[in-house]
């Protein structure tokens, strides 16, 4: 059985992927940098790009034992005034964050390549819950996953389930490409990749179906959910307005 | 005349939509996917065709539609979506590529083609979703997802225009259109109740007048219409 990684050469996706290999699963570890993927020891790694139209059949190829778990962890975004970021970027977000899991999804299942009790994880947001102005498409993204999780647990076989993790900001190198604010006392509030992945795993241990990686994410999310006005206002102010030249 | 850029207006809510603003005398502008030859002669007069596929959004193409309409665009609704009843697994490669361009990147890229000449007008921008963004569906779950992912849109955007350009959306629910039929639901009961397009159409209009941020024509709404439209 094979636990499916994708985005795992940094960030969360490696956390992941390091702490499934120490649990002794067999991980097919996908990125599209094939350097750092060399580095994971333990996976078997899948170089190539999500957003290739051959992308599931290439997964699929792979596979030498059925999906036992697939985390789609790709995901890329872009900061900045909707209207200053590239139009192609905005589709690449789209592209990555959205198009591939679905995608990816659906060719596993049709292909019957998942195990009966497959685990399909989706990483979406708190952006869900709170909104994001300054990462308008990220959070388009990121909602159409949350909501295709939902959906696809209606429709997949009995014993198989998905799952939507909502991260916040971590310690990593995709915070701290597109975060407006990148100094040292707000990076070291951030939680760790290590940490976010070990509640991750023990969350879709217990089959979880909506997985917030600790408490400061559920009250996140929660503040969002009954305030949407007021925690809006805050974004707009705290990322919006702090953002200058747009982060691709 | 104020203007308004209508996307997907060769049918259903679309056309219906045209013919709301036309009649108030408004400059509109359509945009279609069918060929103009095919559409023309079923739209009211005066009205400008825009043909493009934006299950293809190009920066050709939306560039295509952005510049059909005037410098100054008082409104634009962008209404174009498609969908497929079907769950993931049969759902085609293709099908889930056209269902994400339709629904969701290119009414994003026509924002933000578009947002220069909103501006100029202190215009409104409204995009069209669906009641199936929330919640989960089984049959249609990637046509949900790309109407979640645009209600997401929605709502950042709205904070990011926020005092330069309003942002709306609409949340119709099942409407009687060929959106149906091309998404291969069969000939199910419950289509006697679905709402007539010029109805949702016309509800469309006053929301639009309205400036609440998000609207949606729930169970309520649509009891409400079909109890009137059995009655005309």
């Amino acid at each position: 059985m094979t636990t499916v990684i994708t985005g795992a050469a940094n960030g969360l996706g490696r956390a992941l992927a390091l702490a499934c290999i120490e649990r002794g699963e067999s991980v097919l570890a996908i990125d599209l940098d094939a350097a750092a993927l060399a580095e994971i020891d333990g996976a078997q790694p899948l170089a190539f790009d999500l957003t290739a139209p051959d992308a599931a059949q290439s997964i699929i190829a792979a596979l030498e034992t059925p999906v036992a778990c697939i985390i789609h962890c790709a995901g890329i975004s872009g900061t900045g005034r909707f209207e200053d970021i590239p139009a192609e970027h905005h589709a690449r977000i789209m592209a990555l964050n959205f198009t591939a899991p679905v995608q990816i999804t659906a060719a596993l299942l049709a292909a019957n390549a998942c195990a009966p009790t497959a685990k399909h994880v989706f990483v979406g947001s708190l952006s869900t819950f709170t909104g994001y102005p300054g990462a308008t498409s990220y959070a388009a993204s990121k909602d159409g996953l949350s909501s295709f999780t939902h959906s696809l647990r209606k429709s997949l076989p009995r014993g198989m389930s998905s799952h939507c993790v909502y991260p916040g900001p971590l310690r990593t190198d995709h915070a701290a490409r597109y975060a407006p604010d990148n100094s040292e006392a707000t990076v070291a509030r951030r939680q760790s990749p290590e940490e976010a992945a070990a509640l991750i795993l023990t969350a879709m241990d217990r089959r979880r179906r909506a997985i917030f990686p600790g408490w400061k994410t559920r009250a996140f999310a929660f503040a969002g959910r009954i305030l949407p006005g007021p925690v809006g206002r805050t974004l707009r102010q705290s990322l919006f307005e702090t953002l200058k030249e747009p982060k691709l | 005349m104020p203007s308004v850029l209508i996307t997907g207006a060769s049918d259903g809510i679309g056309r219906a939509l045209v013919e709301c603003y036309r009649s108030k005398g408004w400059t509109v502008i359509a945009h279609g996917r069918r060929q103009a030859s095919r559409v023309a002669p079923q739209l009211p007069a005066q009205v400008k065709y825009v043909e493009a596929d934006l299950n293809m959004p190009t920066e050709d193409t939306i560039a295509r539609v952005a510049q059909a309409t005037p410098d100054s665009l008082d409104l634009a609704i962008l209404n174009a979506g498609m969908g497929v009843v079907a769950p993931p697994e049969r759902t085609t490669p293709a099908q889930i590529n056209d269902m994400i361009a339709v629904n969701t990147t290119a009414p994003l890229l026509l924002a933000q083609a578009l947002f220069p000449r909103l501006q100029a007008a202190q215009g409104k921008l409204t995009f069209i979703g669906s009641t199936a963004a929330r919640g989960a569906h089984r049959d249609f779950a990637v046509y949900a997802a790309t109407k979640a992912a645009l209600s997401g849109a929605a709502r950042s955007l709205r904070l990011e225009w926020e005092g330069r350009v309003p942002v709306q959306i609409i949340h119709p629910g099942p409407t009687a259109t060929g959106m149906h039929d091309k998404a291969g639901l069969g000939d199910i009961a419950a289509r006697k109740y679905f709402t007539a397009p010029d109805r949702v159409a016309r509800a469309i209009e006053t929301a639009i007048e309205g400036d609440k941020p998000s609207v949606r024509f729930g169970p309520l709404f649509m009891l409400r219409h079909a109890i009137a439209g059995s009655r005309t």
